[in-house]
């Protein structure tokens, strides 16, 4: 006989970084919302358990049981489409976080030229640079609109970074200053200076 | 039965005798002493019971095997001892445990596949679709170990732990580049590529997956082993020599 739960007016299935957003701001306003995620709920201390390089990297201990439930692909019609049957370069997450839980980190804003890279390539490169059969188009929406949101995330995710003048415009410093330099990294960074390179 | 001999003189398949000497065989080869080698014409002394002293067993208890049966793991061990063989650097394969690893790895769920999708139906797949074998890991590599012996008697009339090390290198050469035959359906350099793969992490694991012995495969590459963090050391200018350690270090329990 299955539990009957009390309703809500929103279900969010995948409690990822995009249902997460999206069931955190809700919430804040005051809706009720139930998150729905295969696998496991996760904390800090299962994260301390990391440094094992075997089991995380090469057993891939984080990621969805392939044996369960897996995709198929193919790279053309002509092909049969068959079953990813082990991990290759391309991995599924799992449990609470999904693959916000084994991400890599790094959240470089979209440059104002990728927003609008139809427009902007023509008024570089002119009309007839993009060939017809060419199927890239703008966004719908700009960096300039884009931007509160990204100082928003930045700032709810504590991330960390420094200005750099040729990316695009910025209300405000990244929250975390930049990462700690290492010797060979200011060696690199002295060898493209001198050498007129920039950023 | 007698022991049959080919023209070499090299036996081939074993007898009741060869078994009863070889089961007091521990996983290094060494033959136990006491009562059951003087049982089998070692030292059997009438009155004065000389027992030859058993070897002390191994400090460590992870050190035995959970899956090959000891000629299974003398053959690996010899494979894996080609492809990283002691040289001046330090210890090759063999005195670094990897076959233990290897034995330890095939006993474990990953093994049997565990986390793979192994349902069929099965096709033959084109190079981008990745690997689309029916038959279980811990299955490949054993019916390979059977592969290299066939082929080494093929060629060489012996068994592959029997061969010089040229000629063993000659084998898992053929192994690599295909020219040996397919092992059920399996082209042989996915064999050859599953037992690099395993050696490699045998000698370079983490010691408590039970390869890496003392962690001279990481001292030989000055690699410090695992460590939460290398905030006193990143900044430094100079070359920081880290004494390796393992997880049992801050993930003891």
């Amino acid at each position: 006989m299955a539990t009957k739960l009390p309703k809500v007016p929103v279900v969010i299935v995948g409690m990822g970084w995009a249902g997460g957003i999206v069931a955190s701001e809700l919430t804040k306003a005051g809706v009720q919302v139930v998150g729905l995620e295969r696998g496991k709920d996760r904390n800090t201390s299962d994260y301390l358990m990391g440094h094992d390089e075997l089991r995380y990297q090469h057993r891939e201990e984080l990621m969805q049981d392939l044996s369960k439930e897996t995709i198929t692909h193919r790279n053309n019609e002509e092909m049969r489409s068959l079953p990813m049957r082990d991990y290759g370069t391309f991995v599924v997450g799992d449990g609470v976080g999904g693959a916000g839980s084994h991400w890599n980190g790094q959240t470089y804003r979209f440059l104002p030229y990728d927003f609008e890279i139809k427009t902007l390539t023509d008024e570089k490169y002119g009309p007839n640079k993009l060939k017809p059969e060419y199927t890239i188009q703008d966004w719908g929406i700009t960096y300039d609109e884009m931007e509160p949101y990204y100082d928003t995330f930045e700032k709810m995710a504590g991330i960390s970074g420094e200005t750099v003048e040729l990316y695009g415009k910025r209300t405000n410093p990244y929250p975390t200053g930049p990462m700690l330099k290492t010797p060979i990294m200011e060696m690199f960074e002295k060898a493209t200076a001198d050498l007129g390179y920039a950023p | 039965m007698a022991d049959q001999e080919n023209k070499s003189g090299v036996k081939k398949g074993t007898t009741r005798r060869d078994f009863l000497k070889n089961s007091g065989l521990t996983v290094g080869g060494v033959v136990l002493g006491g009562a059951l080698g003087s049982l089998l014409g070692g030292r059997a002394e009438v009155g004065n019971e000389e027992v030859t002293p058993a070897p002390k067993p191994t400090a460590n208890p992870a050190e035995a095997l959970t899956f090959f049966t000891p000629p299974q793991y003398q053959l690996t061990q010899a494979a894996a001892e080609r492809i990283y063989p002691k040289d001046d650097n330090g210890p090759g394969a063999m005195e670094l445990n990897a076959a233990i690893y290897i034995d330890h790895q095939l006993a474990s769920p990953w093994g049997i596949n565990a986390k793979e999708y192994m349902a069929g139906p099965f096709y033959e797949a084109e190079e981008t679709q990745g690997s689309q074998i029916r038959i279980l890991r811990k299955d490949l590599f054993l019916l390979g170990l059977k592969a290299l012996d066939s082929y080494s008697n093929e060629q060489f009339d012996s068994k592959f732990t029997g061969l010089a090390p040229e000629d063993q290198d000659a084998v898992l050469t053929a192994f690599s580049d295909g020219t040996a035959p397919d092992i059920s359906g399996v082209k042989s350099p996915i064999f050859f590529s599953l037992l690099r793969t395993l050696t490699i992490e045998g000698v370079y694991a983490d010691p408590v997956y039970g390869g890496n012995k003392n962690m001279e495969g990481w001292a030989m590459r000055k690699y410090p082993g695992s460590r939460m963090a290398y905030i006193q050391e990143i900044q430094k200018e100079d070359f920081v020599k880290l004494e390796p350690q393992g997880l049992n270090s801050h993930m003891g329990h």
